[in-house]
């Protein structure tokens, strides 16, 4: 499964780099502007890791949809590999590559802010809040993928053209994402309990709709990965 | 020794065609078999099923006795008929990719073979011609010690002097313990390596037999019988 993940983010390198390089130099370019253009600078830094994010994030998107549209996907499918090898080197790929852009981000607005706002994080973030942020981090990234994945198999094995089996997948998309919120929404209010970090800011956790996106996670992961192994066709 | 291909009464139906409709087919090990038919009679449709990356609508295949899946994709070496490498890849990535995935590839089989076929290990993917590409393909297909091969028109789009190195790389790769499963057009040019034919058409195969015994009983060479089959 590893060499799954080689092999996606070697592929995916040119465009990692290349968000990379620019926000990079997009950064250093606003550096020189700090003295004339003054709040505009962070803003703009924001506005340039945003850019990247959602570049890589529709990058990550195509670690699978390629495969599943395209020729490519005959040297994919055609490998000795589970669904779920299959399913989870794209998630880990993703993961890796957009925290590789969230990275460059992060370390580009502390060089233009000067380090302000992450000494002020190092003074009052206590460790386990960091610890959830990461965990946060990553769970948002794999969940939304999961169900985007799901979606885009769905709509390959059920609309076999191209183009409508694409439609159809943001049409799934749409739909089963109202679902999924209509779902935790019942489930906070029947079971309001939550648990509280109070810090810099409150973080609530409703147990129960964690508990059911949880559950809704492993039967997207599950199904998609059976759907990978067993029903997709070229 | 068990049969390494079983199709019985194999369908498969798209939206408004079907494209193999209740299609029997046995290979035994050690043979090469030659799936002939025009164009849109089914043969990349059982090939794609017979390799895991389409699913039939109805009836059964199993290779080497099971269902495609996981394991019949570590036996069999398919060459599909697209270009499905990475265009990022140099020759000898291409190379490492096939190493790194299926436990039966063979590196040293792979470089004489791309000696053979006059093929450069520092050329990129992308610069190559098309039947440069089919060498290359096929380079990777029979470095593997699979127990089914799977060629979907190997030949196309290659010059005639290609064909031969291609013809030839097949054959002299070829193992006794393995079987072979090709289609083409260019009957003429393949039937002499063919041990048995199946003649398909609008999804059901129409003639079968041992190559040689064809040949005999009907007095014509296996392209003089395709012709008329399908004419």
């Amino acid at each position: 499964m590893l060499m799954l993940v080689k092999y996606e983010l070697r592929r995916k390198l040119v465009t990692i780099l290349g968000i990379c390089l620019t926000m990079m130099i997009g950064n250093l370019f606003l550096l020189t502007k700090l003295d004339s253009w003054q709040m505009g600078v962070p803003i703009l830094s924001t506005f340039l890791g945003v850019g990247g994010l959602i570049l890589i994030f529709i990058s990550s998107l195509t670690l699978l949809g390629d495969y599943l549209y395209d020729e490519q996907g005959y040297l994919l499918f055609t490998l000795p590999q589970s669904g779920v090898a299959l399913l989870t080197s794209r998630l880990l790929a993703a993961v890796m590559q957009i925290s590789m852009v969230t990275m460059v981000g992060l370390v580009m607005f502390c060089v233009i802010d000067q380090g302000k706002i992450l000494n002020a994080l190092l003074r009052h973030v206590q460790g386990y809040e960091l610890v959830y942020s990461i965990l946060l981090y990553l769970w948002t990234i794999i969940s939304v993928l999961t169900f985007i994945y799901f979606c885009m198999v769905v709509g390959k094995i059920a609309l076999k053209g191209k183009k409508v089996g694409k439609i159809g997948s943001f049409i799934l998309f749409f739909l089963l994402g109202m679902g999924w919120k209509v779902v935790t929404f019942v489930i906070s209010n029947f079971f309001p309990q939550v648990v509280q970090l109070d810090s810099l800011a409150t973080i609530t956790i409703n147990v129960g709709s964690a508990i059911a996106e949880s559950v809704i996670f492993v039967l997207l992961f599950m199904t998609t990965s059976y759907l990978l192994e067993h029903k997709v066709d070229l | 020794m068990n049969n390494i291909v079983i199709a019985e009464n194999l369908c498969k139906s798209y939206l408004t065609k079907k494209a193999l409709q209740g299609t029997d087919l046995t290979i035994k090990p050690g043979k090469i078999v030659g799936l002939l038919g025009p164009n849109g009679s089914g043969k990349t449709t059982f090939l794609k099923i017979a390799a895991g990356i389409l699913h039939p609508s109805s009836g059964q295949i199993l290779i080497d006795g099971q269902k495609p899946g996981v394991y019949t994709k570590s036996i069999v070496s398919y060459l599909p008929d697209t270009d499905y490498l990475f265009k990022w890849m140099k020759i000898k990535d291409s190379v490492q990719y096939f190493k790194d995935f299926y436990g039966d590839f063979n590196e040293k089989t792979a470089a004489e073979l791309l000696d053979f076929m006059k093929l450069d290990a520092n050329s990129s993917v992308n610069s190559l011609s098309k039947g440069m590409k089919e060498k290359l393909k096929l380079t990777l297909v029979l470095s593997r010690k699979a127990k089914l091969y799977i060629l979907d028109e190997p030949l196309g789009g290659v010059d005639p002097t290609a064909r031969e190195k291609i013809l030839d790389a097949i054959s002299n790769n070829f193992s006794e313990n393995s079987s072979m499963l090709i289609t083409t057009h260019l009957v003429n040019d393949i039937e002499r390596i063919f041990d048995e034919v199946a003649f398909i058409s609008s999804g059901e195969i129409v003639l079968q037999g041992n190559a040689e015994e064809l040949r005999r009983t009907k007095n014509k060479s296996i392209d003089e019988l395709y012709r008329e089959v399908f004419q």
